[in-house]
């Protein structure tokens, strides 16, 4: 039986971040109404923050000096401290960008197992389960763990839909004394990417190209059939670190979150990381060569084929359609 | 004179399909084709652009198995000064706990200023190596980076960590440290071909036994199996032509054409 959940709360530039809101929630549905769930939160929160955190029965604002500068490692040693004191049976934690720093490091802070990609959580007689979600979402990995603590981090959109009941929402604060700040990493500031290109989470129609485009002039391919669409090109992650998109054309976890009324997925796998910036769109079509590829878990409809040629194809029954209108 | 350490995996090729051992406690690595770990790729690349800036010293780390050695020779032909290959001599890639032992092992004995790695690799699940290693070796650590720079001269560094939107938040942090990297400030360079043959008949390996030892995670494996399909597109079929005609019809009637 698991007593108390932690939940690190993660704070993007003065608000609570919707994952945390979900991890919260997934607290409560794990952990059950006899599980007390700790929301964290560090720096000088503003209340419209706290407000959000009400899922929570206690919430605990570890007062760092630092304003909730997003220092993770700094985070995790000052929380590692204190999980003892606290009684902590489990913590979770957002895959986040912060959240992927934190956990790790916090396991190895405290010497907990980490568990990392999970998707959905059961509490046990006998401890926790999990299932996580590995490779680009291909494959997935049922495990236990013991009665101990342990470090969690949930992928995004495990728990989205729970609706939870506020909890006590008795907030503590707590000061932070300046040596136990790990100050051998500073944040600077934040750098927005430059806006001289479209903005792709305005656009009604997106041709999405990931690894299977397998080269740069394919992309070529792409644009007609977005044209044809009257669309604009975006990308997963492959094809922006190889430097064929800007940054401003990623979808994803770390790129944008888009929500058109057409999105073409050009030999996309499906990672939960891309799957994340895109499920919400109103109608998916994604074309790929492996039929077990989890795009076509989220996509309306699927094309098991190559995309060299379906697109031609496609591309040109556009055409003759718009001729016969 | 800066010592930079990169450190490459294999992972499964995704583009291939992956098989589940009869026991469904793993892969069947014997029929898993294995790849350079993407974002240690990306890592290669930043420990090469530093190195190439700061007039350092590269030692690419590596542990034997699969078709390691032709990474090490792409590693030598792009510039990798010196290579590490820790033996494993184990039918199943290292897990992350083992890779940690090991290389929080090794590392100490480099004199490394700064460790770049992958921030993650496609198998890891009860353990994040790069955050890891630099807890262990009591250095600081970022992660999901693009980008490590050093403009100020000295033991700072700044560091670009991405966060959604392509939005960076730039960091610094002071040496010797670990990067979790998720993508180089430019595309991994292409080697030719020949010049890793070349690379293959010149570089030298350093094999060092004894480093890595198996290590049970608290974590245990139930069940290993294929995504199912929870729920599924709508599958068009036939010709190219006959799908492509069936899919404009069909948008033309959920109303998506302009």
């Amino acid at each position: 039986m698991i007593r108390r959940i932690l939940v690190p709360v993660e704070i993007y530039r003065n608000q609570v971040t919707d994952l945390t809101r979900e991890v919260l929630a997934a607290a409560r549905v794990v952990g059950g109404e006899q599980c007390e769930v700790v929301a964290c939160v560090f720096g000088e929160p503003p209340p419209e923050a706290v407000a959000r955190l009400q899922v929570a029965d206690r919430i605990l604002i570890l007062r760092d000096g630092q304003v909730g500068q997003p220092v993770a490692i700094a985070q995790a040693a000052v929380l590692s401290r204190r999980l003892a004191q606290l009684g902590v049976d489990v913590v979770f934690v957002g895959s986040s960008s912060w959240g992927l720093d934190l956990a790790p490091l916090l396991a190895s802070f405290v010497d907990a197992p980490l568990i990392a990609n999970c998707q959905n959580l059961e509490c046990t007689t006998e401890g926790l389960r999990a299932t996580c979600r590995i490779c680009a979402g291909k494959l997935l990995v049922d495990v236990e763990i013991g009665q101990r603590l342990a470090v969690v981090l949930l992928l995004s959109g495990s728990y989205a839909r729970y609706e939870v009941p506020p909890g006590k929402g008795v907030i503590e604060k707590c000061e932070v004394a300046p040596e136990e700040w790990d100050a051998r990493v500073t944040f600077l500031r934040w750098v927005e990417p430059a806006r001289e290109d479209i903005d792709i989470t305005q656009e009604s129609t997106l041709v999405a190209v990931g690894r299977g485009i397998e080269r740069q002039e394919n992309l070529t391919l792409a644009e007609e059939l977005a044209e044809a669409l009257g669309g604009v090109v975006c990308g997963s992650r492959p094809v922006i670190d190889q430097g064929w998109l800007p940054p401003t054309r990623q979808v994803g976890k770390s790129g944008m979150t888009v929500k058109p009324k057409l999105y073409f997925a050009l030999g996309i796998s499906g990672a939960p990381e891309h799957v994340e910036g895109m499920k919400d769109a109103e109608l998916i079509v994604a074309i790929n060569r492996d039929e077990r590829a989890p795009i076509f878990n989220v996509a309306h409809y699927g094309i098991a084929a190559d995309l060299f040629d379906v697109v031609p194809a496609i591309k040109e029954a556009l055409v003759a359609r718009r001729q016969e209108v | 004179m800066m010592n930079i350490v990169a450190v490459v995996r294999l992972v499964p090729d995704l583009v291939e399909q992956l098989v589940v051992n009869p026991e469904e406690d793993n892969l069947d690595w014997d029929q898993t084709a294995l790849t350079l770990n993407e974002s240690d790729d990306h890592a290669l690349e930043e420990a090469l652009l530093v190195k190439e800036k700061h007039h350092g010293q590269l030692t690419v780390v590596a542990f034997d198995y699969g078709e390691i050695d032709q990474v090490l020779y792409m590693a030598a032909a792009k510039g990798a000064d010196r290579i590490i290959k820790i033996a494993w001599p184990h039918p199943e890639p290292p897990n992350s706990l083992e890779m940690v032992g090991a290389l929080g092992r090794l590392v100490p004995t480099l004199q490394a200023d700064l460790v770049v790695m992958g921030c993650q690799s496609q198998t890891e699940f009860f353990g994040m190596a790069a955050a890891q290693l630099a807890a262990r070796l009591g250095w600081p650590y970022v992660g999901v980076v693009r980008g490590v720079q050093n403009q100020a001269g000295g033991g700072w560094w700044k560091v670009f960590k991405e966060y959604p939107g392509a939005v960076l938040a730039e960091m610094e942090v002071q040496l010797p440290a670990v990067i979790g990297i998720l993508t180089a400030s430019q595309p991994p360079r292409y080697v030719p071909v020949s010049r890793i043959r070349a690379a293959s008949q010149t570089a030298r390996f350093e094999t060092i036994d004894g480093m890595a030892k198996p290590e049970e995670s608290a974590v245990n494996i139930r069940r290993v199996y294929l995504t199912p399909a929870t729920s599924h597109a709508e599958m068009l079929k036939g010709t190219e032509e006959e799908v492509a005609r069936r899919l404009v019809d069909l948008l033309v009637e959920r109303g998506v054409l302009k």
